[in-house]
């Protein structure tokens, strides 16, 4: 084998380890909302584990907020993916920003579903991955 | 053959096949389909679920308006461009849409302003996914018509 395909083969796998530290680094939710039947229902069920907007009625919505915090002292940059059949109802505020070291506030990033007219009677889910990626030049 | 002449060639064949797609395609699809708008990108989710934003579909020309049924999803040329909804009810001049994920319908749309129907799949529009996408980000720096 060549030196520069060994090279190639070597950056090919950092890459790939780079990627695979990312994605086991970020942080996962699971989406769940219930549409049920009624006007203006909406139920709540309060847990920090899962995105999850509890129980709603067609023509309604609610909010729910992931809360980050840089405490390190490079910036990272923030990049929300979302996916599965909810992620079609579900808004972002903000995605692809980046994360100040050191800031006292927390950033909320904000999820927020509407659930439409044409929505059936019963759960819908999705995914979201937050990935923070720190900017490594930005420590200089 | 020289080993450069035969390159050259092959590259010649393969770039005139291409373009020859990409010029071709829309045409055969608006010859076959009977519209100068064969295919359409959702831009919008008013038609959630039956067509999601980013969805590509194929629009056929209705002919006469013997052909447009209620429940069809049809195609119509408005003041924001192109609306895709569906029929959900048809008057002697004009018929009424809505969108499936709207709660009010449309205001009515005459039959001249149709320009087609979406092409089925068994009772829904045939969609491709993600297909949509392609058209919509270059129709933004293009500022050309979209479809909601």
């Amino acid at each position: 084998m060549s030196k520069v395909k060994i090279v190639l083969i070597i950056i090919a796998a950092l890459i790939v380890f780079v990627l695979a530290i990312q994605v086991i680094n970020a942080s996962k939710y699971k989406m769940v909302v219930n549409v049920v039947e009624g006007e203006n229902v909406a139920g709540v069920n309060v847990t920090t584990e899962r995105l999850d907007f509890g129980d709603l009625s067609r023509n309604n919505g609610a909010k729910r907020f992931v809360s980050l915090k840089n405490e390190g002292r490079i910036s990272t940059y923030i990049m929300v993916w979302k996916f599965g059949e909810l992620s079609e109802l579900v808004n972002i505020d903000r995605n692809f920003f980046t994360l100040e070291p050191r800031l006292e506030e927390e950033t909320k990033i904000s999820f927020e579903v509407n659930i439409p007219p044409s929505a059936e009677t019963r759960k819908y889910e999705g995914r979201v991955w937050v990935f923070r990626i720190p900017l490594l030049w930005t420590i200089f | 053959m020289k080993k450069t002449t035969k390159k050259i060639i092959g590259w010649v064949c393969y770039l005139a096949v291409l373009v020859g797609l990409v010029v071709g395609t829309p045409r055969l699809l608006s010859f076959a389909l009977k519209t100068p708008y064969p295919m359409a990108s959702i831009t919008s989710s008013s038609m959630w679920p039956a067509l999601k934003r980013g969805d590509l579909v194929f629009i056929k020309g209705v002919g006469s308006r013997g052909n447009i049924e209620v429940g069809d999803v049809i195609v119509y040329n408005n003041s924001l461009g192109f609306t895709i909804h569906r029929v959900v009810e048809l008057n002697q001049e004009t018929l009424i849409t809505k969108g499936d994920a709207n709660n009010t319908p449309d205001a009515p749309v005459k039959y001249g302003e149709v320009i087609g129907r979406a092409v089925k799949w068994g009772e829904e529009p045939f969609r491709i996914p993600w297909l949509g996408h392609i058209s919509i980000l270059l129709n933004k720096n293009l500022n050309a018509k979209n479809v909601f």
